[in-house]
């Protein structure tokens, strides 16, 4: 367990840098959808939609007071980070890719993750949250899922 | 021996009985409920008081449902290996989004 632990820990960290740094190089799209593009970066708050094609990674900071994000990917890797920090955080993402990759990581007083992989050949998700609330559901439909989930109520 | 490396070799047999501990299947071990299913792995932490957590774990060849619900925590996890995706299977909402 602590070995996954670690892992994890690792994982994130990596990510959530990764996420940061995208976001920075980016720019601000705001509330802007993003639709059949390789890869897009968020930051703002509000609702936001990307759907995106052709398997690029996407990473979105959102940290306005209610943060709503959702994410459709179709590419044969897919791969998303997703940070909000604000009162109000939703994040959805629905995955289609062979191999999906998802982070999201969530600081509010209420956190909202909804989750769906349905790799054909594994999915991989992480959903961190921390606030008064917390709610997250994971669906994975593929060969090989791995799933870890991490709440902290305060 | 240098302390990074008694710290070393502590890391690694904390890691290894990990390991071997997590091979035989599922855990609930405090704040971490692991359950493993053929290539299929779910890991849920929460905070809270353990005793007080709420667990329920469905698991049968391909599939695995877990609920576990602690303080002001919830999560439901699904895991199952039932074949690829088919457009029909897309949420109706998502189909139509894409049709336009």
């Amino acid at each position: 367990m602590k070995r996954h632990l670690v892992i994890g820990a690792t994982l994130a960290l990596a990510l959530w840098g990764a996420t940061a740094g995208a976001a920075v190089a980016g720019g601000i799209i705001g509330a802007a959808p993003i639709q059949g593009g390789g890869h897009g970066h968020g930051h703002g708050a509000g609702a936001q939609t990307f759907v995106v094609y052709g398997g690029q990674p996407l990473s979105i900071n959102q940290n306005g007071q209610y943060n709503i994000t959702t994410v459709i990917q179709f590419g044969n890797v897919d791969g998303v980070a997703i940070e909000q920090s604000g009162a109000t955080n939703l994040a959805s993402v629905f995955q289609y890719g062979n191999i999906n990759d998802l982070l999201i990581s969530q600081f509010g007083h209420t956190n909202s993750a909804y989750v769906r992989q349905y790799g054909r050949e594994a999915n991989n998700s992480m959903v961190g949250q921390a606030g008064s609330m917390n709610g997250a559901f994971t669906g994975q439909y593929g060969p090989r899922n791995s799933s870890s989930t991490w709440q902290y109520d305060h | 021996m240098t302390r990074i490396g008694a710290f070393a070799i502590v890391s690694a047999v904390i890691m290894s009985t990990s390991a071997n501990a997590g091979g035989a299947g599922d855990e609930t071990h405090g704040n971490t409920t692991i359950v493993r299913n053929g290539d299929s792995v779910a890991i849920v932490t929460q905070s809270g008081d353990p005793a007080q957590a709420e667990v329920h774990v469905e698991k049968r060849p391909g599939y695995t449902r877990i609920f576990r619900q602690s303080g002001g925590n919830t999560t439901v996890v699904t895991q199952s290996t039932g074949g690829n995706v088919k457009p029909e299977d897309l949420p109706p909402w998502l189909q139509e989004f894409l049709r336009r």
